[in-house]
């Protein structure tokens, strides 16, 4: 069912058993675990069914940080999400995402990652991250290099001393989010939809120990309240502790803020091009088909990057990073690389390529080799922050912004992690990698992957998380967090098969709680 | 008839990019330039201002400047409205660039391919294998997809395999694709039942992209319909080269004019104009050589003398280089008369050229090629001045006079061109021409200098003093060169583009036909256009292999 909330009267109170914020990614497949359940669903959601601008200026805020994508463009307000915003072109005329778990070694508490280890480990998360697959729809559920590569047209590449490894993530079609989930969730009967909703504050008790209704305004004037046994906030890793800091009337510092967490550990995935391989022979670029573009396999849209095995990571401390090889042109001056001068012989020949370079800029001569794109995951930083600005949107709440920061070691295990590929390339004898990084500068043309993780962590222990094992805030006993804030840390893979996974899972421990009678 | 067209609806575009994104992949877009933009424009100047996103791309317009300025004929149109290019015809001259007021085309200088895998080990820098290095490229509304999926029996429009990329992939589902000849369209049923506005509608181009404004969009508009909603653009196609053509153009056909008539008078016996005339025009087309993408394929220029000025440029200059110099060898009434008629042919079509430029708001104004002419007989005097008094050592009053006359009608035609009022768009590119620096060249060293000169000259009966004569050719010379370098490089902008409700421009149906026909029917064959870019037409790169 959907209700125009345009429409509802001022000060109307709607009960009901659960209450979702936010009909994206998460809200939505939430909502659709629950159709058929014996409680009543309401889901609220800021846009309608399509696109409005004034309802995405809702977003608008600054970014004060690292430069990144403007709010507003990075997230989209209505129906579905940013599910709308999946481009990743898989042919046949379908757009995705790429999809992957987190390695096992993403859950560990690792020594030389501060803030790292979730209070589960993979094994945990697997009967969810099948069931996450699912619903992506990008069975069947195996991710085994050998399943995906083919010996014969796409091989993956050989990497003997064991270093680096292939990886493969899968193409999930944006379509079921847009489409059939949406048609779902609307058609069932214990699932209300009220559309131009925004949730303003979390009213709680004096104790801000429980939720007790939700304030909701329309870009039309109206104003309403959500009374509910349960909340569960899918509203993104921005908007999330947006409203949570915005709701401080029981807590001045923000709901469940005291430990002055929320909105603090933002992480995103360090996207950036650096490096250039240039391969020994040129027959390689027949061979890497696997991993040059998105191709489909049995149906399922894949691609293969290169990453660094678990070994590898523990033994070099570094955090956890993949690959994708471009096939591109590049500047002449990588046929002449410089080499280590020791001697007078080595002075001349490096003089000489000194000259071939300059050369070859003037001839503006280009070489065939591949361009690497990297995908990182980012040390949990506590300054790399979400605050509320002092201006105000047109309902009223104030606006947010964004700090993203990058830490020196970031870019160190970008550069070792760069090192290591370059080392069993030249082992393999399939080339040469040109690392172009230096020092401990952010590489240029850095950027996220809209990627927003982090701002409500997930901790058994309350002074280090904002939420449990089971995504419930610790401080509010019936106020829930779905979605990627929720990560404790980023991984390299993207973050929608994780956080499905935990959205399911979260789906389910909401049902045992509800048939208890909602008291969790 | 299909009138393929696209209606945007503003007020669901969130300006995220992708369509641009996912064109710049799909269709594997050159360098040089996007295909599609996004800009963003805000009222205030205010990073947390309301802000509106105004996808753009080429318009496919019936009235299409690009289609006559088009020396070669690559750029077409079809019988379905759409522009396309025959990219073996296409020079990469940039006359297309700077003729389209919204900046949709773009010249693919250096064969780059920035955005994707490139050529290697996937030699498909773009679909079909064309050669686009040094030509120009452009959005087509993807209809080669477009016409595959309307084969595979997919309806334009509403399915995604027979819409161009952008509409089916549109993150919001702002972008809508269809006929608009057919009443019964989605876009057309759309126009209709919405108060629509286009880009650049003073121009009257007609273009077939018709955007959608709801309330609040209206809000985010600018106060006055001529604010640009995206900033001008400096033009990047003409660049010192053309400026040399242009100026030795212009000087040399002046100098050959004045040379003439000089002779036939009997005030001037000379010849040394004969050749330096065609000397100096032929080194101002060889410049060009370096400035257009494809050189080697200059033969074509010819194949558009109907409509484009440029065709006629090279005609002019294609009879005058060896008239002139066959005159010299062997001097000939005949032989004159037809290079004197070139010669004014060639200057006048440089005129026109700049004139017909509908891009630039600085050049597509009415007294520029006044503007031209004069300032090349002026040029062209100065010259003679000092050829004469290097030779003769006593100046022709002849020679002074006419020079007087042309640096006062230039002097007169330079001040009309900047001082008339005018559109917002053309003042402020102008701007630059109007700074002291720039008028004390032009009034001051071009104009007023040699005036006095040549009036003391005269006035003074030492028509003997050479070094004065000289002097007096070099300033007009150097008033000349400032003059067409500040208009092609320093006021060369490509105009922003302003965005204008339909209801508040005043259309004529009769005055201003939506000119689909203008264009023979030869070129088009069997509703297939030419265009290597069409599914099933030959002309492939890989097939010569």
């Amino acid at each position: 069912m959907i209700v125009d909330s345009r429409s509802l009267p001022e000060g109307e109170i709607i009960n009901t058993d659960v209450c979702i914020v936010g009909a994206g990614t998460a809200g939505i497949t939430l909502a659709r675990e629950f159709i058929g359940a014996d409680f009543q669903v309401c889901l609220l959601e800021s846009g309608g069914l399509k696109a409005d601008q004034e309802t995405q200026f809702l977003y608008k805020g600054t970014n004060v940080g690292l430069p990144y994508y403007e709010m507003d463009k990075s997230r989209v307000r209505f129906f579905g999400g940013s599910s709308h915003r999946w481009h990743v072109n898989m042919g046949d005329n379908e757009m995705g995402v790429r999809l992957r778990p987190f390695d096992p070694i993403d859950f560990e508490n690792r020594d030389w990652v501060p803030y790292s280890g979730w209070p589960f480990n993979k094994a945990h998360l697997a009967p969810y991250y099948d069931r996450a697959q699912t619903i992506c729809q990008i069975n069947p559920p195996t991710f085994a290099t050998d399943d995906w590569a083919d010996m014969d047209k796409r091989p993956s590449l050989p990497f003997a001393n064991g270093n680096v490894k292939t990886i493969i993530y899968k193409i999930g079609t944006r379509d079921p989010f847009t489409k059939q989930y949406v048609k779902e969730v609307t058609d069932a009967n214990n699932v209300t939809s009220f559309l131009y909703a925004n949730a303003l504050e979390i009213e709680t008790d004096e104790q801000a120990q429980r939720a007790a209704q939700l304030r909701v305004a329309t870009l039309a004037g109206n104003t309403f309240y959500v009374a509910a046994k349960l909340f569960v906030l899918a509203s993104g890793g921005i908007e999330i502790p947006r409203l949570l800091l915005s709701s401080n009337k029981a807590q001045p510092t923000g709901l469940g803020n005291q430990h002055d967490l929320v909105g603090r550990f933002f992480m995103e995935h360090l996207h950036f091009w650096s490096g250039v391989f240039i391969p020994a022979n040129p027959g390689i670029f027949q061979k890497t088909d696997l991993y040059n573009d998105v191709h489909k396999v049995n149906q399922v849209a894949v691609i293969g990057k290169l990453a660094l095995s678990e070994k590898t990571l523990r033994q070099e401390k570094l955090l956890n990073q993949n690959i994708q090889l471009i096939p591109r042109l590049t500047p002449g001056r990588y046929r002449y690389p410089l080499i280590e001068a020791n001697n007078a012989a080595d002075r001349l020949t490096n003089n000489y390529r000194k000259a071939r370079r300059k050369l070859s800029k003037y001839l503006n001569q280009q070489v065939a080799g591949y361009r690497l794109a990297n995908m990182t995951e980012q040390m949990p930083n506590p300054d790399s922050r979400v605050t509320l600005m002092t201006e105000r949107d047109q309902l009223g709440q104030r606006r947010a912004q964004l700090d993203w920061q990058v830490t020196k070691q970031d870019i160190q295990s970008v550069i070792r992690t760069q090192e290591i590929i370059a080392t069993a390339l030249e082992q393999a004898n399939i080339g040469r990698l040109h690392i172009d990084l230096r020092g401990a500068a952010p590489p240029p043309g850095l950027h996220g992957g809209y990627h927003h993780m982090g701002t409500t962590r997930m901790h058994i222990d309350p002074k280090q998380g904002i939420v449990d094992a089971n995504s419930r805030m610790h401080s509010v006993n019936n106020l829930y967090i779905a979605g990627p804030s929720v990560f404790p840390t980023g991984g390299y893979a993207n973050p929608v098969l994780t956080m499905l996974a935990l959205t399911v899972r979260l789906a389910d421990h909401i049902k045992r709680v509800m048939q208890k009678g909602g008291d969790s | 008839m299909t009138r393929w067209g696209m209606v945007i609806d503003l007020q669901s575009c969130i300006g995220c990019n992708g369509c641009a994104e996912i064109c710049r992949d799909v269709n594997r877009v050159p360098g040089g330039g996007e295909w599609r933009e996004v800009p963003i424009y805000r009222k205030e100047d205010n990073l947390l201002a309301p802000e509106l996103a105004l996808p753009f791309s080429c318009m496919q317009c019936s009235d299409a400047p690009c289609l006559d300025v088009c020396p070669t004929t690559a750029t077409l149109r079809r019988e379905d409205g759409i522009i396309d290019i025959e990219y073996d015809l296409c020079i990469g001259c940039g006359y297309c660039v700077v003729a389209c007021p919204y900046m949709a085309r773009h010249i693919n200088k250096h064969n780059e391919s920035l955005h994707l895998p490139s050529a290697v080990g996937k030699p498909e820098p773009f679909p079909n294998g064309a050669d686009l290095h040094g030509v120009c490229t452009k959005c087509n509304f993807c209809i080669p997809r477009v016409e595959a999926g309307m084969a595979r029996g997919y309806e334009p429009g509403v399915d995604p395999q027979a819409s161009p990329t952008c509409v089916a992939f549109c993150t919001t589902n702002a972008l809508h694709f269809g006929d608009l000849s057919d009443p019964d369209s989605h876009v057309s049923q759309l126009t209709h039942a919405n108060e629509t506005a286009q880009m650049q509608l003073d121009l009257n181009t007609g273009p077939a992209i018709y955007y959608l404004l709801g309330d609040g969009v209206k809000t985010r508009l600018p106060d006055t319909p001529e604010t640009p909603l995206a900033p001008r653009r400096k033009q990047t196609v003409w660049e010192w080269p053309a400026v040399l053509n242009f100026i030795l153009g212009g000087t040399a056909t002046g100098l050959y004019l004045i040379g003439l008539l000089a002779l036939a008078s009997g005030a001037w016996e000379t010849a040394v104009f004969k050749w330096l005339s065609p000397l100096l025009t032929s080194l101002g087309f060889l410049a060009l050589t370096v400035e257009a993408g494809r050189p080697l394929r200059s033969r074509y220029l010819l194949r558009h003398l109907r409509r484009s000025w440029m065709s006629r440029e090279a005609l002019a200059a294609a009879i005058f280089i060896p008239l002139a110099l066959l005159d010299w060898f062997i001097p000939n009434i005949v032989l004159q008369s037809i290079a004197a008629i070139a010669a004014a042919g060639l200057t006048v079509s440089q005129g026109f050229m700049i004139y017909r430029s509908p891009g630039v708001a600085s050049w597509s104004v009415w007294p520029m090629p006044f503007l031209f002419i004069a300032s090349g007989f002026a040029a062209g005097g100065g010259l003679a001045l000092a050829l004469a008094g290097w030779q003769v050592r006593i100046i022709p009053e002849l020679l002074l006079s006419i020079t007087q006359v042309s640096i006062v009608l230039n002097l007169a035609a330079w001040l009309v061109y900047l001082y008339v009022p005018r559109t917002s768009e053309f003042q402020t590119a102008t701007a630059s021409l109007r700074t002291r620096a720039s008028m004390g060249t032009i009034i001051g060293i071009g104009g007023v200098l040699p005036l006095l000169i040549l009036i003391w000259l005269a006035v003074g009966s030492s028509v003997d003093n050479q070094i004065l004569a000289a002097l007096a050719g070099l300033s007009v010379i150097t008033g000349h060169v400032t003059q067409k370098a500040g208009i092609v490089l320093k006021a060369g902008y490509l105009r922003g583009i302003t965005l204008r409700m339909r209801s508040q421009i005043k259309f004529d149906e009769e005055t201003h036909p939506q000119r689909l026909d203008r264009y023979p029917k030869s070129k088009v064959k069997n509703g297939q256009a030419l265009s290597p870019n069409a599914p099933g037409s030959g002309r492939q790169r890989g097939d010569a292999k």
